[in-house]
């Protein structure tokens, strides 16, 4: 199935070519949870303030995926 | 380390040794412990008998990282509170290299205009007619024509000549241009009261310090230095992307102010964001990364270059973007570069700005999302067209003017970039803090333990984050340094910079002292000045408006926000 993943601030860095507003898309076997996407781009899941799946906040880095899924992905950021 | 007295009326200036009883106080402390000893709290803020105080923090003149913070103080012409509001730049770091840890500029010279030239033990005041009615980058520009380059300058443009309650005062940064501000509560009008156009600083030599043990000193420097660049926002997220890194997330949370506070979330978020900004400086020769004072190892700041490549503004940070940006429902960054620089210029707050323009585009003065309309309204406050000189008088008062029922401010100050139905944390803040609404003063968008919709354990996130900044405000270092703090470790370090700087017994009960004192005497001044527990409230509209996307409102009780910096 294919999944979303948007990133933001220093995660998203990393891609010299990331797509704004696409986010990347990544092909996962069915089944595949948010951690599992998070380890596809080895982002390690104690790096991460806040995840958005289908713009809703999540905790639950174990919730399944489904086919279509936007995931948001936020480090830690800060200042104002 | 001196304290500089200038007497406006008698036109006089007098250096002065503070003595023991002032060798604990600085920045922030320090106003609040001149404020309440020599000014009276009901005095008309732009009356003479107000005094403005620019300090440097306790830890001036080190190496401690960011340690050249300026304070700024006086009673608050927008608020009617006691007021301090900080600024990066490089008048603090002068300061401290011409032996001074405070200017307290007293009495008023009214409808005249001076500099003060100051120097290492010496200070001048200088006819300044040929600068009056001037904005802050051409009057830096020709005082660093008659005064040589390498000055540092602090002044006021139009806005404070004008007695604008929402007027900065401006210093100028490690390029020399005037884009830093003590912003908030209208400090500008209280110097333009004064007759003081612009204090001129030499650059002078390294400064002078006594240490209790220099090494130990400089051993826990070099820790807290490593701490900082450690941290994954003061280490990564600050020098990659600035301040505007948090439009994106705050927006994912539903807490970016948007078209005067009627949604936490804004469609044009990310042509807005820090992400966007940084790619687009690239692009264009900006730059991010950039340190705003000599010392600081983590540089927020920004060089912003318009379309052409040629400087636009610098210091360009997300309150600017967000509150002029989604606020007003601008999506375009240059459109709110140009705002940001016209506001450095003339010398207003663009956080105040921000909120004004958007309620009078609720007013139906002009439409959301009207850069033009924002440039017009902007050029009638320089002008100074009668309603320019309501806008002038901040948001409060042109809400009322208008009869606008949704005002989004406390105490007269508008709020931050963050809605607090959606960051209650920092709605607290905003509630209780004796500065009005001001997110500087203890702002929970790092809190992981209590969820910021979340309505239980607010009041001590917020008390705990507002002496922690309070304390820091009296240190002198810029809060961004502070993230660190989080790993006690860090803390430690801390204590022992003041151990080995001032000697004693010192512990993380005495440091954070600091700030409790801090705000004890500042909310000592607010009552003496007629404040109550019910101005500690937030506006009425917030409580029963659900924001969407979350559908959050303010929901903590006032017996609860009674409760928030007991001291
Ligand atoms: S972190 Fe930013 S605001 Fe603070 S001193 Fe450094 S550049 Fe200036």
């Amino acid at each position: 199935m294919q999944v979303y993943v948007k990133l933001y601030a220093t995660f998203r860095l990393k891609y010299k070519d990331y797509d704004v507003p696409g986010g990347i898309c990544l092909e996962l076997p069915p089944g595949s949870t948010i951690a599992d996407a998070m380890q596809a781009l080895e982002i390690q899941p104690e790096k991460v303030s806040l995840l958005r799946k289908n713009e809703v906040i999540t905790k639950d880095i174990h919730a399944a995926l489904a086919e279509g899924d936007v995931l948001e992905v936020f480090p830690y950021v800060g200042g104002g | 380390m001196k304290f500089l007295r200038v007497d406006m009326s008698a036109q006089t200036v007098k250096f002065e040794e503070p003595g023991e009883a002032y060798k604990l106080y600085g920045g922030r402390g320090l106003i609040a412990k001149i404020l309440t000893e020599e000014v009276d709290p009901a005095c008309d803020p732009l009356g003479p008998q107000n005094k403005l105080i620019i300090c440097t923090g306790l830890l001036a003149g080190t190496s401690a990282p960011t340690s050249g913070r300026l304070s700024v103080g006086g009673k608050s012409p927008l608020t009617g509170t006691i007021k301090e509001a900080n600024a990066g730049g490089t008048a603090g770091w002068m300061m401290s290299r011409l032996g001074l840890r405070a200017i307290i500029v007293e009495n008023a010279a009214p409808g005249k205009c001076f500099i003060l030239k100051v120097g290492s033990g010496t200070a001048q005041l200088l006819p300044g007619e040929a600068y009056a009615g001037l904005n802050n980058y051409e009057l830096v520009a020709r005082l660093q024509q008659a005064f040589g380059e390498k000055i540092g300058v602090i002044s006021i443009g139009g806005a404070g000549e004008r007695g604008y309650r929402n007027s900065t005062v401006q210093i100028t940064n490690t390029e020399g241009y005037p884009s830093r501000a003590a912003a908030r509560g209208g400090l500008g009008a209280v110097m333009g009261s004064k007759g003081l156009k612009a204090i001129v600083l030499e650059p002078g030599a390294a400064p002078v310090v006594t240490y209790h043990d220099r090494e130990k000193f400089n051993s826990a420097v070099k820790s807290y230095v490593q701490g900082i660049k450690a941290h994954p926002v003061s280490g990564e997220a600050m020098p990659a992307l600035g301040t505007a890194v948090l439009i994106n997330i705050v927006n994912a949370m539903g807490a970016l102010p948007t078209r005067n506070f009627s949604s936490g979330s804004f469609e044009g978020a990310e042509a807005i964001s820090g992400e966007r900004l940084a790619q687009l400086q690239a692009e264009r020769g900006g730059k991010n990364g950039h340190a705003c004072q000599p010392g600081c190892p983590i540089g927020c700041s920004n060089i912003y270059k318009d379309e052409k490549g040629e400087y636009l503004t610098s210091g360009f940070e997300y309150e600017t973007i967000a509150l002029n940006g989604a606020n007003c429902g601008i999506a375009s960054l240059d459109a709110i570069a140009r705002i940001d620089r016209l506001c450095d210029d003339f010398g207003l707050d663009t956080m105040e700005t921000g909120t004004t323009i958007a309620v009078c585009m609720e007013a139906g003065r002009i439409p959301f999302g009207d850069e033009k309309g924002v440039m017009a309204l902007l050029q009638e406050m320089s002008d100074g067209t009668e309603f320019g000189k309501v806008l002038g008088q901040g948001t409060a008062a042109t809400g009322k003017y208008l009869g606008v029922q949704r005002i989004p401010t406390v105490k007269g100050q508008s709020i931050a970039a963050y809605d607090p139905r959606a960051l209650k944390g920092t709605g607290v803040t905003y509630a209780t803090s004796p500065m009005g609404a001001d997110h500087t003063c203890g702002n929970s968008i790092l809190e992981q333990n209590v969820a910021p919709t979340q309505k239980e354990g607010q009041v001590e996130v917020s008390t705990n984050l507002q002496v922690g900044m309070a304390t820091f405000d009296s240190l002198g270092l810029c809060i961004f340094s502070g993230f660190c703090t989080a790993d006690p470790a860090n803390i430690g370090h801390l204590v022992d910079m003041l151990a080995s700087r001032f000697g004693g017994a010192w512990d993380v009960n005495k440091l954070f002292s600091i700030g409790i004192d801090t705000l004890a005497m500042e909310k000592k001044f607010n009552a003496a000045a007629g404040f109550s527990k019910t101005d500690n409230r937030l506006p009425r509209f917030m409580l029963t408006e659900p924001l969407p996307p979350s559908n959050s409102v303010f929901d903590i009780p006032d017996e609860e926000l009674d409760k928030a910096i007991p001291f």
